[in-house]
């Protein structure tokens, strides 16, 4: 198995530790079982939460007009980090990669225009600039066209490759300010 | 910048060994199988981390040989250093392990000239892609760019040859070299990197067609609509990169061929995605001939157009018939194209001028003259023409040159005499010249490779 952000010598260390620790590793297995298990995707955002409906989906004091678009649940929590957005998500939950046999049906795509035709001001979409999050941008763009939402993309501050996960706050800051029309 | 030395350990059957370069010609001479073509795959091994044979790197590695070894440095004392254990590969630029080989390829610019060069001319066009994808790729940021700018530090403050004022790779006399070249190539998005970015949107687009799902909830309009737009958002970049080199490069091929076969030829390149054709009229026989868009945007709306109106075509076959990755090199002579019509003999001069070329594109945009890598291509031509070619090989770069005969010294000598008339070109190297010819030579036998005094 092999978890994002762990290299292999980082897993070791955690193995060797957890070896010494066996009550740790038990408290830390049941913890994991325990939260992935009652994780669920929010019936709004489709990010994942323990709630009925996560906290960004429940604070009233954001945004409501104002939806981010992003391929997984973790991209909400960078773009929560760096604190920018002051509005919703909307979790694609992938994005568009026949080679991988993903279709738009496999994406959160008329989730997101039917929230959109709901007194959405803007959407802007946060995939990541790579092949397949273009793409996914320029089909998700074309899907809302008929919404008469406004659409912007965030500018393509971040280098090509990169994920968004790996963002920091400023780049984050740029990429949302300089978003364009789509 | 010359290779100054190479040291070698499991490459094939050659021996361990270190051999130290002579700035201007290297003759490696020997039987057949001895491994002269070895050392020449490891110089270019060395120069840019793969095979040109595109060969794998297992098969690099020496029957019985657990690690591969090359390593090497340019005048300058420029280092580089693969090894390979049969598992991995790990690359080395002055000790300091490089990541992408996209940083590495190019610290020292080398041109083969080979036999089956002929293939560039009579082969399949997906030959002729490569050679001028490898080409641009090779020739990186032109000296617009700030590749130029140091050069006048290098040449004021450097040793005095000929070969460093050419040399640009962002080297300060302080030996901040390595700093300031990934900044460089940092700054701007590499042809490499472009290439590959439209690679993988085709490659996607192709799979969406070939899928067999069309119609069953996959690869709907809006689905297929969406790739199509990033072909072409990922490929009209390839295309501007390409139009900013290639009329040089068909011009100075189109030159090269009509200095080689005392005709001229057209060096075109025919796009797939239909332009207006550049303003050179047929009549003009050497002239290389690119499309020419208004804007990027005319570009652009183009090959939107193109893909969309072979649509059904490419569904049917299962992949894009259209763009960057379907364009072509047209050689024609009086309207007949090279590649079916031209004799054994054109379509080997032909392959030399499109090499030359892109020793001259690596040279014009500011970079370091070229390691010329040559295997028994004079051994085709006639004593004329060999000649011809290397000169102006040796006008452009250090040159080593693999053959199973040793080469006549007398035949340098005359040329040398020849060459102080009638060669009106090389000026600023003359000095260099005579030393340049004569050169080393290296008996190359049974994987033992010594130098002949
Ligand atoms: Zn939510």
């Amino acid at each position: 198995m092999k978890l994002p952000g762990i290299g292999r010598k980082t897993a070791q260390r955690i193995a060797f530790y957890l070896l010494k620790q066996p009550d740790v590793a038990r408290e830390m297995a049941d913890s994991i079982i325990e939260a992935s298990s009652k994780l669920r995707p929010c019936p709004v955002c489709f990010s994942l939460t323990e709630e009925e409906r996560c906290e960004i989906c429940s604070d009233p004091t954001r945004d409501q007009s104002l939806v981010c678009v992003v391929e997984e649940p973790a991209d909400v929590l960078t773009l929560e980090q760096s604190g920018q957005h002051r509005g919703f998500y909307h979790v694609l939950g992938g994005i568009l990669s026949p080679i991988d046999n993903i279709g738009p049906d496999d994406l959160r795509v008329k989730e997101l225009v039917a929230r959109a035709a709901a007194g959405v001001r803007e959407v802007i979409i946060a995939t990541n600039p790579t092949t397949e999050g273009e793409a996914t941008a320029i089909y998700v763009a074309e899907q809302l066209k008929a919404t008469g939402v406004r659409v912007t993309r965030i500018a393509r501050g971040l280098p090509v490759g990169s994920d968004l996960d790996l963002a920091d706050t400023e780049t984050i800051l740029r990429a949302l300010e300089g978003r364009r029309e789509l | 910048m010359a290779l100054a030395s190479i040291s070698l350990r499991g490459l094939r059957n050659l021996d361990q060994t270190t051999i130290e370069f002579d700035r201007g010609a290297n003759y490696l001479f020997g039987p057949n199988g001895a491994g002269k073509t070895n050392l020449l795959e490891a110089i270019h091994y060395l120069a840019i981390g793969r095979s040109f044979r595109r060969c794998p790197d297992a098969e690099l590695l020496g029957f019985g040989r657990n690690v591969l070894i090359i390593s090497g440095s340019d005048e300058s004392g420029e280092r580089a250093e693969i090894r390979f254990d049969g598992r991995e590969k790990r690359i080395l630029r002055n000790d300091i392990p490089v990541e992408k080989l996209s940083e590495y390829f190019g610290w020292l610019p080398v041109v083969v000239l080979l036999l089956e060069d002929i293939e560039l001319v009579r082969g399949a066009p997906g030959i002729r892609r490569n050679f001028l994808d490898v080409a641009i790729a090779k020739a990186g940021p032109s000296r617009k760019g700030s590749y130029h700018k140091d050069t006048k530090t290098q040449s004021q403050d450097g040793p005095k040859s000929e070969g460093r004022s050419q040399s640009a790779e962002g080297r300060s006399a302080d030996g901040e070299s390595h700093h300031q070249d990934t900044k460089t190539q940092r700054g701007e998005t590499s042809y490499i990197a472009l290439t590959s970015e439209y690679r993988r949107a085709v490659s996607q687009y192709n799979r969406l067609l070939e899928g067999g799902a069309w119609g069953e909830g996959r690869g709907t309009r809006d689905e297929v609509a969406a790739w199509e737009e990033e072909v072409v958002r990922t490929g009209v970049p390839v295309y501007e990169a390409r139009r900013a080199k290639l009329g040089e490069l068909l011009d100075c091929a189109a030159g090269h061929y009509e200095r080689l076969a005392g005709h001229g030829a057209v060096f075109s390149y025919r796009s797939t995605i239909e332009a207006k054709t550049g303003d050179s009229p047929p009549e003009r026989s050497t002239r290389g001939t690119v499309p020419v868009f208004a804007s990027s945007a005319e570009l652009a709306g183009s090959f939107r157009q193109r893909l969309a109106a072979t649509r059904e075509r490419a569904r049917a076959l299962g992949h894009a018939l259209v763009g960057p990755h379907r364009d072509d090199i047209r050689i024609t002579r009086d309207g007949r194209e090279l590649r079916k019509f031209g004799s054994v003999g054109e379509q080997r001069l032909a392959g030399i001028a499109l090499r030359l070329a892109e020793a001259d594109m690596i040279l014009s945009a500011g970079r370091q003259r070229p390691v010329f890598l040559l295997d028994e291509v004079a051994s085709e031509l006639d004593e004329q023409r060999s000649r011809m070619v290397l000169e102006m090989v040796e006008e452009r770069g250090q040159m080593v040159y693999a053959a199973a005969r040793r080469m006549p010294r007398q035949g340098s000598r005359d040329r040398e005499i020849e060459g102080s008339s009638g060669r009106p070109q090389s000026t600023a190297h003359d000095a260099s010249a005579l030393e340049h010819l004569f050169g080393k030579e290296f008996h190359v036998e049974a994987g033992k490779v010594s130098e002949v005094s």
